[in-house]
């Protein structure tokens, strides 16, 4: 039977809350909208993306694969660039202007407080991953209409379009509107998440915020060599060298499976098996990171 | 001394991270199932391109890299570099191995335009010579296809390209046959793919073969792409065939009054041209309109 006393302190006790959450959230998105360095990453994304129909006048027979191999290359970086600088300096910033320490001396968990800067993070990146995704598709819409006017130029008139016109224009087509592409951005988007939440984990014991950008900068580059590194020492090796790469490799993404651009680009099919797993995976370890990134922020001494 | 904070961070690691393993081992196994990242990054990519290249496939930019090494092969055969543009041409299948136009047009390059320019080649004297550059080229053209089936066995396009330069520049209808055979076995394979396979049995010789070839097809089905067949030509073919080949006349496709070869034949009466339909004659150059002097 509990007493009076422990009854008062349960009472007294706060629960988990999603609305605390999603004001720091909100902040955090406020807070990373007003870097300048956004913008600068924005603005040559979006002039990268625009300008991308333009490099099509070098290409030889492969314009539409040009648009396609820019934007999504640059939808790719540019969203693993705001993941990581503007995630990395979440958490300085707010020691260096003291402003952690009025949010943490209110009654707010610190599991909030981390949430919410991976979420708000995270909300942000999807407006980005959106706003880029609409201009890609509209420079890949208009070059698709110019493509097939000049593939049809030279049958106008006739009865019936000769095969190799249909041929062409369905391959533009099928280029052009490939679903997949849809799956490919979003496994972009789910890749930044990743990133998100190592970079938060890594802020968490960080000393300043280019220590985390750099450390995740490796990361980043390193990841996609983990699938070959993985089946290389699953070859050969003794079990305590398995056990000890096994431990470094935790802190590296297969960031890999995450990238479809070379394969959408050349009209392979996406299973919806891989999308989901794909995306599986990318909840996981993003949840599993950030509740190591949450566990060190416990202890950290502010 | 480690806080119990530190301990629950191992105690993650250590029970997650065989999860992770298994579950980057059930998307690799998923990855091969479908095809995926079969070009991977590998030493042999590293050994053929730059180390800022390198840094940029590995950073996502992999199909841009391809993209200006495939502009710069172009480069290469617009100055008519050929030894320099072929290396180029391989690394850029190795970057990309799953895009067809590379291997099509990298093969022509080869088999037609590189192999004519050295045949008629007026730095070099010796025609014996010439004709060897000239074959090597259509052979490295072919080589080249035939390393794109093997990474691409589910293409239609390449086994019909291979059966091409076959038939065009070797001249080996049999073996163009077998490979317009396979081409034409894929049902996204356009008509004109299956009508190759008559024309390379005929001019190998092996006209009781494209006769039956031809006959399958005009007992065949007429509907979906089929009603945009050449049936005229085909029954022309047909014909020319089974006259050719002297075959009796009651096996013979259409009645036996239709054959110029036979006694019976009927010829098709003469149409008279329809006036109605007629253009009027134009001259064969208009002369330009004087412009009035000022």
């Amino acid at each position: 039977m509990s007493t009076p006393v422990a009854d008062i302190a349960d009472q007294e006790t706060l629960s988990f809350s999603l609305a605390r959450v999603w004001v720091i959230a909100t902040n955090t998105m406020t807070e990373v909208i007003r870097q300048k360095v956004l913008y600068v990453f924005v603005i040559f994304t979006l002039v990268l993306i625009g300008a991308s129909s333009f490099f099509t006048q070098f290409s030889f027979t492969t314009e539409l694969k040009s648009i396609i191999d820019t934007c999504l290359g640059a939808i790719k970086y540019l969203t693993a660039l705001i993941a990581i600088v503007g995630t990395a300096m979440l958490l300085p910033s707010e020691i260096e202007n003291r402003t952690i320490y009025t949010i943490l001396t209110k009654p707010v968990y610190r599991i909030e407080f981390l949430l919410g800067k991976v979420v708000g993070m995270s909300v942000l990146l999807l407006i980005v991953t959106a706003a880029m995704s609409l201009l890609f598709g509209a420079v890949l819409f208009v070059k698709e209409k110019t493509l097939i006017a000049s593939a049809l130029q030279g049958s106008v008139g006739g009865a019936h379009v000769s095969d190799q016109v249909q041929q062409a224009v369905a391959a533009i087509h099928a280029q052009a509107r490939n679903p997949d592409l849809l799956k490919a951005i979003a496994l972009l988007f789910a890749q930044s998440v990743i990133l998100v939440s190592m970079t938060i984990m890594v802020s968490t014991f960080a000393t300043s915020s280019l220590f985390s950008i750099i450390i995740m900068l490796l990361v980043y580059f390193c990841a996609p060599l983990s699938a070959v590194a993985h089946e290389v020492w699953s070859a050969q090796g003794s079990p305590l060298s398995h056990a000890g790469l096994m431990f470094i490799n935790f802190f590296i993404p297969d960031l890999s499976s995450m990238t479809l651009v070379d394969d959408v680009v050349v009209g392979k099919t996406v299973s919806m098996a891989f999308f989901w797993s794909t995306c599986g995976y990318a909840a996981f370890y993003s949840l599993v990171v950030f509740a190591l990134g949450t566990l060190i922020f416990q202890e950290k001494e502010l | 001394m480690w806080s119990r904070y530190w301990w629950k961070a191992l105690l993650i690691i250590l029970v997650f991270s065989p999860v992770k393993f298994y579950w980057e081992g059930d998307i690799r196994q998923l990855t091969r199932a479908s095809g995926l990242f079969s070009a991977g990054f590998n030493m042999d990519m590293r050994g053929k391109i730059t180390q800022d290249a390198a840094v940029a496939v590995l950073g996502g930019f992999r199909g841009i890299v391809t993209d200006f090494m495939w502009l710069d092969a172009h480069n290469d055969w617009e100055k008519r570099q050929w030894f320099r543009m072929k290396p180029k041409l391989d690394t850029v299948v190795l970057l990309q191995p799953h895009f067809l136009d590379y291997w099509d047009i990298g093969a022509w390059h080869m088999a037609w335009n590189i192999s004519y320019d050295v045949s008629v080649n007026t730095a070099e004297p010796r025609e014996a010579f010439r004709l060897k550059e000239q074959r090597h080229w259509i052979d490295e053209g072919e080589k080249f296809l035939r390393e794109a089936i093997a990474n691409n066995p589910d293409s239609w396009l390449l086994y019909f390209k291979l059966g091409w330069l076959l038939d065009q520049k070797k001249q080996d209808f049999k073996q163009a046959a077998v490979y317009f055979r396979k081409a034409a076995e894929f049902p996204e394979a356009p008509t004109y793919v299956r009508r190759q396979i008559g024309h390379a049995l005929t001019k190998g010789g092996m006209k009781k073969e494209a006769l039956e070839h031809w006959k399958k097809i005009w007992n065949g089905p007429r509907t979906g792409e089929n009603q945009y067949e050449l049936w005229d030509r085909i029954e022309a073919w047909i014909r020319e065939l089974e006259m050719q080949l002297k075959v009796p006349f009651s096996e013979r496709t259409f009645p036996e009054n239709t054959y110029p070869d036979s006694s019976k034949y009927i010829q098709p009466p003469k149409t008279p041209p329809n006036p109605t339909h007629t253009t009027p004659a134009q001259p064969a150059f208009a002369p330009r309109p004087k412009t009035p002097k000022k």
